[in-house]
């Protein structure tokens, strides 16, 4: 019995001298768990989500036909070559060969085609994609690697909508074989990862696509990812996902609180990596339709009252940067002229009020006509940014009123225009994301829930702005967008305060991690071992 | 806070009142209590006079500065100064227990009056109902009551009042059964008085000492609930220096300046054991078959 016994521990240390060694070089069972700071995932259905940490999960499981970097430099991927038309209202795409879809099924040009014409499709209830797919019009094959993709206007953002995850082309024999809810629930693409299991508010679990072997060119590890299995977990507390990442149980964290990001990667044994979301940064959009922001010079002095540079420094130790513009410094369209608008001058800000009439009354809080310069700041998104907001503004004589709100308590104040400011971000990686909360046609009414909260009506900017959209070149478009943001920034209806960051902290012990464009998800097909 | 209480349910027993007085002081729990809360009482009321700072101006000192000369309980995440938030706090807190607890106990006793001197089908339906009510939690309710208001100190002094509602109208109704029965309220009705004078000169004083120590031991309770709403985001709005809204706004950073959150929290401690401490002697020597009142 003990002879035994110990012939199999001998045999036992043998075996794990022999594997050991081998086992860590080739990370065969390299398992990566993610903390995700959402628990409220619905749909892994790409042509459907507008959830950034749907997103998450799905930039694993599919890959687009243009691959962009974490800079948005495209390079091919599922298509080879594309050629725009000089009328800029089609697309010809020539596509890569010998690409499959995790269930089998060959990627082609039918299977593009297929991807558009159901997002176009109202049945399919796309919310991002079908916004990112414009004036979509038609495919039409012409022949099985090759594809012309029909506008029915000049779409500028055409070949850069190709790289957006929420146009990666789906696997027509799944939707067909399980339906559009059932895709939803177990998405089927060509990425790096295959999808095994969702359990709801607990978990999903991916694990290595053997098959992949067409990685874009700029990604580390071609052929199938090193890492075998990633669970995606969902911690929607930041303490607990700290203290997960601490004791090892998980190996990256998503949106971590800036002070444990800088201890962490302070500390050797994690590091930390920060993205300026791509989209709308965090802002206010000030209510012109009533009370005393229906004054252009109380908005500006409003705006001249606060100190963003030292908010953001204060409130993200040094992680997120102030922002001046109604888009991210991390787009290609961000234009610098934004940075001139309203910068920090309290006794400016005061003397501006002065001379609208607003003169210091009881507690130091302005009035006009008897009534005080008191606004109201429901706040949902960072009730310290407000708080730190309603210090600055308090020091030139404005009583901003926060109160902290749930999601219904915002959503019935805006239908009911019951707000003076109220705290905005989006992430979304095209500059049109600007027709959303500031054309005249998403003016919130009573029923129908939109994004204008500065309530902005102005011919001249949706037109701008619809222009921009259907300009005929990258250029054109880039132009019209620079005009677009001054034209913001003057009208002063929202105040930029920080960029938005993510906040990713990872094991030391791996690398590889690179942001998807947009810099919100993160793509772990080229995690490995660090040494 | 004692030297308002104490008195109170021997006004109409006036020798015993500085008798009553000393037994209550006698216990050290109960003396310490006093101390404490008088205090923070007396802290509270001249708040204005004796803060270093104003407790809503930002950028004071550091950003999550740790406690030192200058700022005795550290700053928080705005560079505010704790300790005068903490102040100030005080007013809050002490306030709207006291508001809470003194809205439910006159609603509950008028409750408890009427349906206990009604007696018949008044009262058993009353009383099913207030058995209804007392099945939720107390935070429960305060929390469906906020769901209906909306959020805001107002509301939640409203909220935690009408949740304690049904326990003292509970109680007054007991004590209202037993004296009912009691040969002095029928001499008074044969002397010709009215229901209303029976019930508020001969039915109420004798519910008197329950309800004060009942006050009493809700008030402790009412501070609590009244923080843990705002704690939850549902009272006080910032930057009200209220001190569950400010364990609330410390949260996130406890790990790295612990005295945001420690010093709201102490305070809150302080208050809430001085009353019960209270509340609990006081249930003692108002208490007829107490041994301890011989």
């Amino acid at each position: 019995m003990t002879g035994r016994r110990t012939l199999l521990l001998a045999g036992t240390i043998l075996l794990a001298g022999l594997l050991g060694p081998m086992g860590r070089g080739h990370a065969q069972d390299m398992t990566i768990v993610w903390a995700d700071d959402s628990n409220s995932d619905v749909t892994y259905d790409p042509r459907v989500t507008q959830s950034r940490h749907e997103e998450q999960v799905i930039v694993q499981v599919f890959d687009q036909l243009i691959a962009a970097d974490e800079n948005g430099k495209m390079s091919p991927w599922l298509a080879t070559s594309w050629t725009v038309a000089p009328d800029n209202k089609s697309v010809t795409l020539k596509l890569r060969e010998g690409v499959k879809f995790h269930d089998g099924t060959p990627f082609n040009a039918e299977a593009v085609k297929f991807t558009f014409d159901t997002i176009a499709d109202p049945k399919t209830g796309s919310q991002g994609a079908v916004d990112m797919l414009g004036p979509y019009e038609g495919s039409d094959v012409l022949g099985p690697y090759e594809i012309r993709v029909r506008y029915k206007r000049p779409f500028a953002d055409a070949v850069s909508s190709y790289t957006e995850n929420e146009l990666s082309p789906v696997s027509p024999t799944a939707v067909q074989k399980l339906g559009n809810t059932g895709f939803a629930q177990a998405p089927v693409g060509t990425g790096p990862f295959k999808f095994v299991s969702w359990e709801k508010g607990r978990e999903v679990v991916l694990e290595r696509n053997p098959d992949y072997k067409w990685a874009p060119s700029f990604s580390a590890v071609q052929g199938p990812p090193k890492v075998a299995k990633i669970i995606h977990r969902f911690i929607p507390n930041a303490a607990t996902r700290v203290a997960a990442l601490e004791a090892g149980e998980v190996q990256i964290s998503d949106i971590t609180p800036p002070l444990d990001t800088n201890r962490l990667a302070d500390g050797g044994k994690f590091k930390a990596t920060v993205g300026v979301a791509a989209g709308l940064p965090y802002g206010l959009l000030l209510n012109t339709s009533r009370g005393p922001f229906a004054e252009k010079p109380v908005r500006e002095a409003f705006m001249t009252a606060i100190d963003r540079p030292k908010l953001s420094q204060n409130l993200f130790f040094g992680l997120a940067k102030p922002a001046w513009g109604p888009l991210a410094p991390s787009m290609a369209a961000y234009s610098k002229s934004v940075e001139a608008y309203y910068p920090f001058n309290r006794d400016k800000a005061a003397k501006m009020l002065e001379d609208a009439g607003w003169k210091v009354g009881a507690n130091g809080i302005r009035e006009k006509g008897g009534k005080p310069l008191s606004l109201y700041a429901p706040c949902l998104l960072e009730p310290d940014t407000c708080v730190a907001i309603q210090g600055d503004v308090k020091r030139v004589g404005i009583d901003l009123k926060v109160e902290n709100v749930l999601k219904q308590k915002q959503d019935e104040l805006i239908f009911a225009n019951d707000y003076d400011v109220l705290p905005i971000r989006w992430v979304n990686n095209s500059p049109s994301v600007l027709t959303i909360p500031f054309t005249s046609a998403n003016i919130p009414e009573p029923g129908k829930f939109k994004f204008n909260w500065a309530r902005w009506a102005d011919p001249a900017l949706d037109k701008l702005l619809a222009d921009a959209g259907s300009a005929t070149s990258p250029e054109q478009a880039s132009k019209l967008y620079t005009d677009a943001q001054k034209m913001i920034m003057d009208a002063a209806i929202f105040f930029p305060v920080h960029d938005q960051v993510q906040t990713v902290v990872h094991s030391a012990k791996i690398k590889g991690l690179r942001y998807a464009v947009g810099q919100w998800q993160v793509r772990l097909q080229e995690v490995e071992p660090a040494n | 806070m004692s030297a308002v209480a104490a008195p109170a349910p021997s006004t109409t027993r006036r020798p015993r009142r500085w008798r009553t007085l000393r037994r209550f002081v006698r216990h050290p729990g109960a003396f310490a209590a006093a101390v404490v809360l008088a205090t923070i009482v007396i802290l509270a009321i001249v708040a204005p006079w004796i803060v270093p700072y104003d407790w809503n101006e930002t950028d004071l000192g550091a950003r999550l500065g740790a406690p030192n000369a200058e700022f005795w309980f550290g700053t928080d995440l705005h560079g505010r100064d704790v300790f005068s938030r903490v102040v100030y706090g005080a007013r809050y807190s002490i306030s709207i227990g006291l508001a809470t607890v003194t809205l439910s106990l006159l609603a509950g006793s008028f409750i408890g009056i009427v349906i206990g001197y009604a007696g018949g089908r008044i009262d058993e339906w009353g009383s099913r109902f207030i058995d209804v009510m007392l099945g939720f939690p107390q935070i429960v309710m305060a929390i469906l009551v906020v769901s209906i208001l909306g959020v805001g100190l107002v509301n939640v002094v409203l909220a935690v009042a009408i949740a304690g509602v049904p326990r003292f109208a509970r109680v007054v109704r007991g004590a209202v059964l037993v004296v009912k029965e009691q040969p002095f309220i029928e001499a008074a009705r044969a002397l010709g008085a009215g229901d209303l004078r029976i019930m508020l000169r001969h039915l109420l004083p004798n519910a008197v000492p329950t309800l004060v120590v009942l006050g009493t031991l809700d008030l402790g309770n009412a501070i609590l609930t009244t923080a843990t709403l705002s704690f939850l985001g549902l009272g006080a709005q910032p930057p009200t220096p209220e001190w569950g809204a400010m364990l609330n706004s410390g949260r996130e950073y406890m790990r790295y300046a612990p005295w945001t959150m420690m010093f709201p929290g102490f305070a809150l401690f302080l208050v809430v054991m001085a009353v019960n401490l209270l509340g609990d002697r006081l249930s003692q020597v108002l208490d007829p078959r107490s041994v301890d009142r011989k």
